[in-house]
């Protein structure tokens, strides 16, 4: 049974990895959306929104095909830098960021759009820089929709397995996640492992849900 | 909004019953018969399919392919299958001994080869003329079926472990999760070579070239029995003997198979 | 002191258009925008401010350029040196009164501490408005009233060169009000800081004003006959 524990370590370190790219990229994107008007946002939400409707399948493919070896970006990766992707747990990442990213995206952007632009015209007024407004005003007011999108996004990048399966592939102890383990216990009759996996993942679901109770805030200052 | 729903509820179950009733009624049929193959039979079973249907007029067949051990484990779980041919003997044993088939009603139909296939643009330092060139660096990635499940990964491991090669070779192993995953990674550059069936590898002869042909432990020998129990017992014996007759025997020569 | 200000602005809002054009120059410390809701007059200060930006036009206060369309030159906000009262206060919820009150003394990426003593400048305003009792509360927690005190203490405690206000009695009862004119007639006087003052109460001009600017739908309209 240690494989399982290989593979929750893995997959823990995925999720992870997965999340604090969505917190970097799915804060600032969100941010950008909430704040700017400009011809065609709308369009730029959907395609945004995209990965979380599509059929993780799907979306593994066009990753894959994206970078592959012989795809426009990993085509220039592999001559400039020497780096393969696939099969590597960064393409698990890449894989699971992507998937989840919507769920950062949207619950920062509504969460920000909460954020009375006045306040922050307010900061400027007293003196402080544009990062400072946005570290200072915007995103401890908004810090709670934002928390609740990334513990989604955790969620969804621990359970993520078809677009992981197409562009990381099953190699144990480097893009083996559990759901993956799972599937391919199942499929060679390997009943106990399935059984441990399966409760191993549970386990850990339920132990995430918990710390996002505790995580949370129950109180913060209500609005004026 | 909700009253107005319950206002027109009677009209949204006509409706709903209506759409229900479209999508259970299937065609009606003499017969389904369900056959799961291994997935290196996908294409030639996909040809052999029409000409039995035509024999048996009434009768569909519907197809599943997928590695010969996930196959296994749907029958055994339950899987409404009547018809399992598989890609080696092992895992028609592990049938057996399930009680899914009998053993007097089992035969082969097809054989098969074993073989190394390279990306097409490989060059010759990266094409293998021998299995013990695949130890050297120039092979960083390997792709084979995943021996738990997958028959094609079983054939290659005997071979490696016999020729005392597995050790040296098992980290560059990329699982895969069936053969065409295997040579779908090969054809995608994605890996330096792979171990599939020669049968596949003439699937795709513009983005993978065969450079070995491996002879194998055991011969690569196709089974297929009809499942216990099922309801089309018959007609399920038909198909297996319809596999080994001269017709379909021909249509697999034309896809690359031996003969069993 | 020198307010001159001209400033032309079409805003949009879905289908309605508003014509913003207003001009108006004047030496007194005290200075009203006065007119009826919807005459445009928030525009107006926001646009000093530098919260939004005109068309065309410029603001020159006390001798600084802050806009000038034609030279091309706009001071963001941060660098204008104005204090600014939010008609609603825009007090941060998120922060309590003494952070509130030291925000702009603070540099950084960092808030006030929540804890210790208050900075000197910040002590000062807390004294001078009896916000001691309340320095630990947060902006829900404390009376209109006192919300008033502590958007005013904020937008002074860095020493602004002047001071804008927006309908700063607006959300309070009259008692109240009128206390809170006399406390900043007398802030007026004591820290002759110039200030511009929108309001539509004719008590708050009698008070706070020595020259007032009248308008109505986003023009400068001149002043009204003065009733007997």
């Amino acid at each position: 049974m240690e494989g399982a524990w290989v593979a929750l370590a893995l997959t823990l370190k995925v999720a992870s990895c997965a999340t604090a790219l969505n917190l970097l990229f799915g804060v600032g994107v969100g941010y950008a959306m909430a704040r700017w008007r400009f011809p065609g946002r709308d369009l730029l939400d959907a395609l945004l929104t995209l990965p979380m409707v599509m059929p993780p399948t799907v979306l593994g493919y066009y990753l894959l095909v994206l970078i592959g070896s012989r795809g426009p970006i990993g085509a220039w990766l592999l001559q400039h830098f020497g780096i393969r992707l696939i099969f590597t747990w960064q393409a698990a990442v890449i894989a699971a960021t992507v998937v989840a990213f919507p769920l950062v995206f949207k619950a920062a952007r509504a969460a920000f759009e909460t954020v009375e632009p006045q306040l922050e015209e307010a900061a400027r007024t007293l003196g402080i820089g544009e990062a400072a407004v946005f570290f200072r005003v915007s995103l401890p007011l908004a810090w709670r929709g934002i928390l609740s999108g990334l513990l989604l996004s955790f969620a969804r990048a621990l359970g993520e397995f078809g677009a992981t399966l197409m562009v990381a592939g099953s190699i144990p102890g480097k893009t083996q996640t559990l759901s993956i383990a799972v599937y391919e216990a199942v499929q060679a009759g390997q009943d106990d492992m399935a059984n441990f996996l399966v409760a191993v993942t549970s386990l850990t679901c339920i132990a995430v849900l918990l710390a996002a109770g505790k995580l949370v805030p129950g109180r913060v200052a209500p609005r004026l | 909004m909700l009253h107005q729903l319950i206002r027109h509820l009677p009209r949204f179950m006509g409706a709903a019953g209506a759409v229900g009733a479209l999508v259970l009624s299937a065609p009606a049929c003499a017969a389904d018969l369900t056959v799961s193959a291994a997935a290196s039979l996908t294409n030639a079973f996909r040809d052999l399919a029409p000409a039995f249907e035509a024999a048996h007029p009434g009768t569909k067949v519907q197809l599943n392919f997928a590695a010969s051990g996930a196959l296994l484990q749907q029958i055994a779980k339950g899987a409404p299958v009547d018809v399992f041919a598989s890609a080696d003997q092992e895992t028609m044993d592990q049938a057996q001994t399930q009680k899914l088939v009998e053993a007097g009603q089992r035969r082969n139909f097809v054989s098969n080869t074993l073989v190394v296939i390279v990306p097409t643009g490989a060059a010759a330092a990266a094409t293998p003329k021998a299995i013990g060139d695949l130890t050297q660096p120039a092979y960083p990635r390997i792709a084979i079926g995943l021996p738990a499940s997958v028959p094609v990964g079983r054939y290659t491991q005997s071979v490696l472990q016999a020729a005392g090669l597995w050790a040296m070779m098992e980290p560059k192993m990329i699982g895969a999760q069936n053969v065409r995953q295997a040579l779908d990674y090969v054809a995608r550059a994605e890996v330096e070579a792979g171990f599939v069936y020669a049968t596949d590898a003439a699937l795709m002869p513009d983005k993978v070239k065969v450079a070995l042909t491996v002879p194998t432990t055991t011969p690569v020998l196709y089974p297929v029995a009809p499942i216990v129990g099922s309801p089309n017992a018959a007609l399920a014996q038909q198909f297996a003997d319809y596999l080994v007759s001269a017709p379909a025997q021909a249509v697999f020569a034309r896809h690359g198979f031996g003969k069993p | 002191m020198d307010w001159n200000v001209a400033l032309t602005k079409h805003l949009r809002h879905e289908d309605a258009h508003f014509e913003l054009e207003v001009a108006f120059s004047s030496h007194a410390p005290r200075l009203a925008l006065f007119g009826p809701s919807g005459a445009g007059k928030t525009q107006v200060i926001k646009m000093l401010a530098g919260i939004s930006r005109p068309d065309h036009g410029h603001v020159r206060i006390a001798g600084h350029v802050l806009f000038d369309s034609a030279a091309g030159v706009n001071l963001p906000a941060r660098q204008r040196r104005l204090g600014y009262v939010f008609q609603d206060y825009a007090l941060f919820p998120h922060l309590t009164v003494q952070q509130n009150i030291g925000f702009a003394l603070q540099g950084g990426w960092r808030n006030p501490a929540l804890r210790g003593a208050a900075p000197p400048a910040v002590q000062r305003w807390l004294d001078a408005f009896h916000l001691q009792p309340v320095a630990g509360l947060y902006p829900h927690q404390i009376s209109g009233g006192q919300r008033q005190r502590v958007a005013l203490a904020r937008a002074l405690v860095h020493e602004p060169a002047a001071l804008l206000l927006d309908e700063p009695f607006a959300a309070l009862d009259k008692a109240l009000r009128q206390r809170l004119r006399d406390e900043l007639r007398d802030l007026q006087a004591t820290l002759r800081i110039p200030t511009l003052l929108i309001t539509h109460d004719d008590d708050d001009l009698q008070a706070l004003a020595d020259d007032v600017v009248h308008m109505s739908a986003g023009k400068v309209a001149p002043a009204p006959q003065s009733s007997a």
